[in-house]
């Protein structure tokens, strides 16, 4: 039975904090964040195109790869997936929704992380075959095709699917999220229990003044469904209105199963009707209708969640791992049970609403989550912007930005994740982690002088002087086989030492995500480097920026800032960044052999080979710090 | 819709035949060129870099001001900027120039001509030689400007 909890530890959340919370709940805050980056990106596309063709004195040249890098990975450090929050992409993208018919699904065969991490490797290679941060014109494109491909995908397809799919910034955001401090995280979940509107992924809509009288509920809609924008949030009537339903939470047939993991209620009968204008596919889709899409992937990894949570016994879902044989791996083809789900849900709505009145007589005012992950159910933070829709949707204000022990959620591999599934099941985001880990060692290599004789030595034995070649031979070997090789010879002696039940799939899967701290200190150390040595230079080149237009600005440029730290911290500072990844690698590690064998002895065993991987990671990432750092790229012909 | 998608590709279209690559080297009908540098070949630390103006004749120009600015391929160094010394007609000699990183480098040339007039030409010098980091601090980069 539904138990609460009276007293629930005090969160800390960001929405309360005095001047930053303030403005995170403003309705517009995300549109201003946009706003300013969407500033900063017009400046790099016009100094890119039109601009001095030198990096370092280009806007173009010095924003993107010295403070957005250095940005990105320290925001995640000290908060969370703050880039995604202020993605400037969205902005055109919101107009593409406005635009274009956007009502397609995304296929369900690229319903996983695959497309991005294949993106992913070409952005590696690119960046280094052409030597991107050298060229402001090249960057400029990147950007522009950046604009391009988020309205054009998102202009198409229901939904976030460029963000959930396709964006390659984003994954590595999602990935290196999983160790943030902050995340977006219902407040109180008894209230969710109560909650029969789910606004925080339904969205929220009103009535559209020209059709019917005005304040009419269509038939068969949730009066909350029309609450009015100015009702938005906080209305202490719909709290109240919440609170007193708590008691209550019974009829929720799934709350009654499992309270914690499965909290659940069956959504299928009592989401709103106009989620599912479309459900009984007479393939007249309302434009924003995101609920179908969502009915769609709740249903499918619904799937997932139902057949795997049966094997968990604890409450949350992250008890000691019990084996999966049988779990479907498929997230993107529903089994037959998501699907006599999803048939049940179109005869009620069939029942409710015969001649669908409201899909043509609501309007959306407010989206609720586009990448599908419903409140409720949601676990961690893969897969969220932090574009804080939720927050804005939920009317009970039951949705926050808190607080966390950093790794808390690599506790929770084997938990339901609403929008994911169980990350353990997922061997998509495990080879996503795998290569982000890889890639951040690769990616530095590039800048040391060893790689121009290694690059030198591969040009010689395979007797071509391209260099995008031999860099794509170096990247298949870097990022794709070594790798696969070192995870899988890692988790077969795992097994080997411990005894361990699951398959050499799953054990790679379930311990890929013990390594994200290493790889993250890694990036964090290089961006870091380049942020710190260089963050000033963008004051002289703004200054001879605007000084080409006419326009002085404080004299002349300042050519002579550059560094915001003596340059003998760096790498005492870059060892320690990489040293703490190793050791937060090292705890996660541990806690997830821990959760697998019982016996600390045990967990050791099967932690050994994993631990040897992380050292030997930290130690070649020391060995490049200790390497004469080159800002070079060419070298062959 | 589709009207809508044409739209949106021919701006895309417009702006890349805009935005075509440019180049940026204006010498104003100088010949400028850098004839060495020491140490060879050039690595971090301190060099010096003997350059050489000469009009389209080949005359040598001398009574020139002229700047010479290293930076690097990459952003976010802070580039090295030293003024010269005419050694000989038409032959300038950087003061207290060096390389403050290994990898590439683009030298710049600024020339200030006695009739006021100038001119500019870069250079792109790959691979100066790294040495270990730690040494960094050690050179005289600092005091270059
Ligand atoms: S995932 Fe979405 S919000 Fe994040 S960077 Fe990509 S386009 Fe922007
Ligand atoms: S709406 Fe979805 S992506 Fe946005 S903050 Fe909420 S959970 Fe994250
Ligand atoms: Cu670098």
């Amino acid at each position: 039975m539904a138990t609460l909890r009276a007293h629930q530890p005090r969160q800390r959340d960001l929405l309360d904090a005095p001047v930053v919370g303030r403005f995170l709940r403003w309705k517009h805050a995300r549109t201003t964040l946009q706003a300013v980056l969407l500033a900063v990106a017009a400046l790099i596309l016009y100094d890119g195109f039109w601009g001095p063709q030198l990096a370092p004195k280009n806007l173009a040249g010095v924003l993107p790869w010295v403070h957005w890098r250095g940005f990105v990975v320290l925001a995640l450090l000290v908060a969370g997936n703050l880039f995604c929050m202020a993605c400037p992409f969205m902005l055109p993208r919101r107009l593409a929704k406005k635009l274009l018919p956007a009502d397609r699904p995304w296929p369900a065969w690229l319903r996983s992380k695959w497309l991005a991490i294949g993106i992913l490797l070409i952005f590696f290679w690119a960046y280094e075959a052409f030597d991107l941060w050298a060229s402001p014109w090249l960057t400029a494109w990147v950007v522009l095709t950046y604009f391009a491909a988020a309205f054009a995908i998102d202009g198409i397809f229901r939904g976030a699917a460029f963000c959930k799919y396709v964006c390659p910034i984003g994954q590595f955001n999602f990935v290196h999220s999983l160790v943030s401090p902050l995340e977006v995280k219902v407040r109180r979940p008894a209230l969710c229990g109560a909650c029969t509107t789910k606004d925080c992924i339904s969205g929220r809509y009103e009535p559209k003044q020209e059709s019917g009288a005005p304040g009419l509920a269509p038939a068969g809609v949730q009066p909350s469904l029309l609450r009015q924008p100015g009702a938005s949030g906080n209305a202490p009537t719909r709290r109240h209105a919440g609170a007193s339903a708590l008691p209550s939470p019974s009829g929720h047939s799934g709350a009654s199963r499992n309270p914690e993991l499965r909290g659940r209620p069956d959504t299928a009968d009592e989401k709103p009707v106009s989620l599912k204008p479309d459900m009984d596919g007479d393939g007249r889709l309302s434009r924003h209708a995101v609920g179908s899409s969502i009915q769609e992937e709740l249903t499918g990894q619904d799937a997932v969640r139902e057949q795997g949570s049966a094997h968990h016994t604890g409450a949350r879902g992250d008890a000691p791992h019990v084996g999966h044989s049988g779990v479907s791996r498929n997230l993107s083809s529903p089994d037959t049970e998501g699907q006599t789900h999803a048939a049940a849900t179109i005869a009620s709505l069939r029942a409710q609403a015969p001649d669908k009145p409201h899909s043509a007589g609501l309007r959306l005012i407010q989206s609720g989550c586009e990448l599908w992950l419903f409140q409720e159910r949601k676990v961690g933070n893969m897969d969220c912007t932090f574009c804080l829709d939720c927050v804005q949707a939920c009317p009970y204000d039951n949705v926050g930005i808190q607080l966390r022990a950093p790794t808390a959620e690599l506790r929770r591999l084997d938990a339901w994740r609403s929008g994911v599934g169980a990350v353990v099941q997922r061997t998509d985001i495990a080879a996503l982690v795998i290569v982000l880990v890889f890639a951040a060692f690769v990616n530095a290599f590039g800048m040391v002088p060893p790689v121009y004789a290694l690059e030198e030595w591969l040009a010689a034995a395979l007797g071509v002087r391209s260099e995008p070649v031999v860099l794509g031979v170096l990247f298949v070997v870097g990022l794709i086989a070594l790798p696969f090789a070192l995870v899988t010879l890692a988790a077969w002696l795992s097994r080997a030492l411990s005894g361990g039940q699951e398959s050499l799939g799953e054990t790679v899967t379930r311990y890929s995500f013990a390594l994200i701290p290493i790889g993250f200190g890694m990036w964090l150390a290089h961006y870091a480097f380049h942020f710190l040595i260089g963050a000033l230079t963008v004051v002289p080149v703004a200054q001879s920026f605007l000084a080409d237009f006419g326009v002085p600005f404080l004299g002349e440029p300042r050519w002579e800032l550059a560094a915001v730290v003596p340059d003998a911290w760096l790498v005492p500072l870059e060892l320690l960044l990489l040293e703490l990844g190793m050791l937060v690698s090292l705890t996660v590690g541990f806690r997830i052999a821990r959760q697998q064998h019982g016996s600390a002895a045990g967990a050791a065993r099967a932690l050994l080979p994993w631990a040897a991987l992380i050292l030997a990671l930290f130690a070649s990432g020391a060995w490049l710090m200790t390497q004469p750092m080159e800002m070079r790229g060419v070298i062959l012909g | 819709m589709v009207t809508r998608f044409a739209l949106a590709l021919s701006v895309l279209a417009a702006l890349a035949l805009v935005a075509c690559n440019p180049r940026s080297d204006d010498t104003g009908g100088l010949d400028v060129r850098i004839v060495s540098i020491a140490p060879d070949p050039a690595a971090v630390g301190d060099a010096t870099l003997t350059l050489e103006i000469r009009d389209l004749e080949g005359a040598p120009v001398s009574g020139a001001t002229v700047e010479v600015e290293g930076t690097m391929t990459h952003a976010g160094m802070e580039p090295v900027i030293v003024a010269t010394e005419e050694t000989s007609d038409g032959t300038y000699v950087t003061q207290d120039f060096a390389f403050t990183m290994g990898g590439d480098w683009v030298i710049i040339v600024r020339a200030i001509l006695a009739d006021g007039s100038t001119a500019e030409q870069r250079v792109e010098l790959r691979g100066v030689q790294g040495e270990m980091k730690m040494d960094m601090n050690s050179d005289k980069a600092k005091e270059g400007n």
